[in-house]
């Protein structure tokens, strides 16, 4: 595979293209700015606000997914702690970033959907752990084997879609 | 599926926020960490979507300009890619090299990139076969890749072809009188007369002392008087191939020497009298002497064996210094080595010296000429009536008209089929009023043998150079009237 074709493996575009989409901004990115310099400046005042300014700014250096990762970091001063209320509307701001990756795809709608629907459904997946396990890092490694093992049925699938499994196929081919 | 760098970045973030979660023993940041994993399999369940999608929709052709080529020769294969609709699925097809096969053009320069929302591609490259043999191309590989950028597939589609690699050999071949091509086929001659046989010739009325058995029972019906059906004679008469190997014979472009000719023409021959069971026989001619003598015989390891005998055949040697690059099928190299062999007292010498005491390549050598000499022995050894089909160039016709009219001794019949040295020679059509004036010289020689009694002489070369000599000369006639 050439450099060029696994820049575009790694970006799905060439490069500059790549570097133009972080720049451009959708109209489901420029809610989710505005969503979370509001949410953060009324959960946390000021202070939120200038949280909410260093997210957006991360969103324009990098992109979408640095952002939310950012946000989640900035999170833990902003609301040392969290309410419901406050948490549920930060975190939708959040994920509006998240969501706006997806808006320029070619099957928006189905896209976004799905992701809501993943969001939805590994959110209770934690919800649930946190209320059955004790500790953080027993809550993160089930955590993390539940999505593993997802990962690994989407990709079972995609190969016998594919017509790539044979009965006689080894285990060899994860 | 393969996670591209994208995929791992974004699960490296993931795993940092599981990490800050895990150190500050938070559980917010891991509410991060499931939007990341969220997100990525979203589009790793597009993506399986669209290459489901992709893999329905394209065709992918892989086409070798010819399906039968020359060893060395190049030959072009084309890569095509075309899908019915644009998907997001981007496509990189490349076309591996089959085992054995050679390109000089960079793997990139054989790989097609189908683009979301292109719809058709192609790229065209060359490829070289060192070997012959039949070969398969491999199927071409074909990645997707999602139109995010976070998961690659690989696999393999499109139907191989199969292309038939030759070694090189003489094309177009032209057997013929004065620029006129014959039809008849090498080796077939008529019998002069009729008799017992199996080609049906005439039929004619009975007359008393006919065989019953040869009665026609449907013309008798017919024409209402007994008839009877004659038959072309079979003859048991012997054919003899000479072929003539010097080095003089090896004029042309390699594949398709003076000699290479000589032989296809030969195994032409062979092939007629096998399929008459008739006696054949085989002398060929070297430089110095006779270095085949496969007497007239009708047993089909004869044919066999001569058929053998023709495809080894390499020009002989004028000299016997030695160069670099010789052969142990020529004489002067295997007396060589046996020489340097003889000198040394090593195991591998005695293991390998009694190999080279049976190379000496001449059955028998000749202080006169090696081509008249051969007929000569041809005719103490053959009894009865011998056909010599005579295989040599027209360089020295002095050497040709003895050894035929020698041939033609005691009623035998000789055809004789010249190889003018000008077809053959690099650069021998660069002039072409010259290559006529060549061409004459060599036309008077030929139509000089043919009129020797129980004499056909023929032209053997590549048509294409003949009929261009005479084309060029037909127009510049043409333009001089």
């Amino acid at each position: 595979m050439s450099n060029d074709t696994q820049l575009r493996a790694m970006a799905g575009a060439t490069a500059e293209d790549y570097f133009l989409s972080r720049q451009r901004l959708t109209p489901l990115d420029v809610i989710a700015i505005v969503a979370t310099l509001v949410v953060f400046t009324a959960v946390s005042g000021p202070m939120g606000g200038l949280a909410g300014l260093a997210i957006v700014g991360v969103r324009y250096v990098t992109d979408e997914l640095v952002a939310v990762a950012v946000g989640q970091i900035v999170l833990l001063g902003v609301l040392p702690t969290p309410t419901l209320l406050p948490l549920l509307l930060t975190e939708a701001a959040l994920l509006l970033f998240l969501v706006s990756g997806f808006w320029e795809t070619r099957h928006r709608t189905a896209t976004i959907t799905l992701c809501t629907l993943w969001l939805v459904a590994l959110g209770l997946v934690l919800v649930g752990l946190q209320a059955w396990l004790n500790t953080i890092w027993q809550i993160a490694s089930v955590f993390v084997v539940v999505v593993l093992l997802i990962a690994y049925t989407i990709h079972r699938y995609e190969r016998v879609m594919l017509g790539l499994v044979t009965e006689t196929d080894g285990e060899g081919d994860a | 599926m393969r996670p591209t760098h994208r995929a791992w970045l974004v699960s490296g973030l993931g795993a940092v926020l599981i990490a800050v979660a895990v150190l500050t023993d938070r559980f917010l940041p891991l509410l991060g960490a499931g939007g990341l994993a969220a997100w990525l399999l979203t589009g790793q369940y597009m993506a399986t979507r669209s290459f489901r999608a992709t893999d329905d929709q394209v065709a992918i052709t892989l086409t070798p300009a010819h399906t039968q080529v020359a060893t060395d020769r190049e030959t072009l294969i084309t890569l095509r890619v075309e899908r019915t609709r644009p998907t997001t699925t981007t496509l990189d097809v490349t076309a591996p090299l089959p085992v054995g096969a050679h390109s000089e053009v960079e793997p990139a320069d054989r790989t097609v990139t189908l683009d979301s929302g292109e719809q058709s591609a192609e790229t065209t490259f060359p490829l070289t076969f060192p070997v012959a043999g039949e070969y398969t191309l491999p199927q071409p590989t074909v990645t997707f890749t999602d139109e995010h950028g976070l998961v690659t597939e690989e696999l393999l589609r499109g139907d191989p072809p199969s292309i038939v690699v030759e070694p090189p050999r003489p094309h177009n071949v032209h057997v013929g009188q004065a620029g006129e091509e014959i039809v008849a086929a090498f080796g077939e001659y008529d019998a002069g007369r009729r008799g017992a046989g199996l080609t049906p010739e005439e039929i004619r009325q009975y007359v008393p002392g006919d065989a019953t058995a040869r009665i026609d029972w449907k013309a008798t019906a017919r024409l209402n008087e007994l008839h009877v059906r004659e038959f072309e004679a079979e003859t048991d008469r012997q054919t003899v191939i000479m072929v003539d190997h010097r080095a003089a014979m090896n004029v042309g472009p390699p594949g398709e020497t003076m000699l290479d000719y000589a032989r296809e023409i030969a195994l032409g021959v062979t092939w007629t009298i096998d399929a008459t069971d008739g006696p054949l026989g085989l002398y060929t001619v070297g430089d110095a002497g006779l270095t085949t003598e496969q007497t007239p015989a009708t047993a089909p390891e004869q044919y066999t064996a001569i058929r053998a005998t023709l495809h080894s055949l390499s020009p002989t040697e004028t000299t016997s210094d030695s160069t670099a690059d010789e052969h142990l099928a020529r004489p002067a190299a295997a007396r060589h080595l046996r020489e340097r062999l003889a000198e040394e007292e090593s195991a591998f010498a005695r293991t390998l010296t009694p190999f080279f005491e049976a190379t000496e390549p001449y059955v028998q050598r000749f202080e006169q000429d090696a081509l008249f000499g051969a007929v000569e022995r041809e005719l103490t050894q053959l009894g009865g009536s011998v056909w010599t089909v005579l295989l040599t160039d027209d360089s020295q016709p002095n050497r040709v008209r003895e050894a035929v009219r020698l041939a033609t001794q005691q009623d035998n019949y000789v055809i004789v089929l010249l190889l003018p040295e000008v077809l053959f020679e690099p650069g021998g059509l660069g002039d072409l009023a010259t290559a006529y004036e060549r061409y004459a010289e060599f036309e008077e020689f030929r139509q000089e043998l043919d009129r020797l009694p129980r004499v056909s002489a023929f032209e053997v070369g590549p048509g294409d150079r003949i009929e261009a000599i005479l084309t060029a000369r037909r127009q510049a006639e043409q333009t001089y009237e």
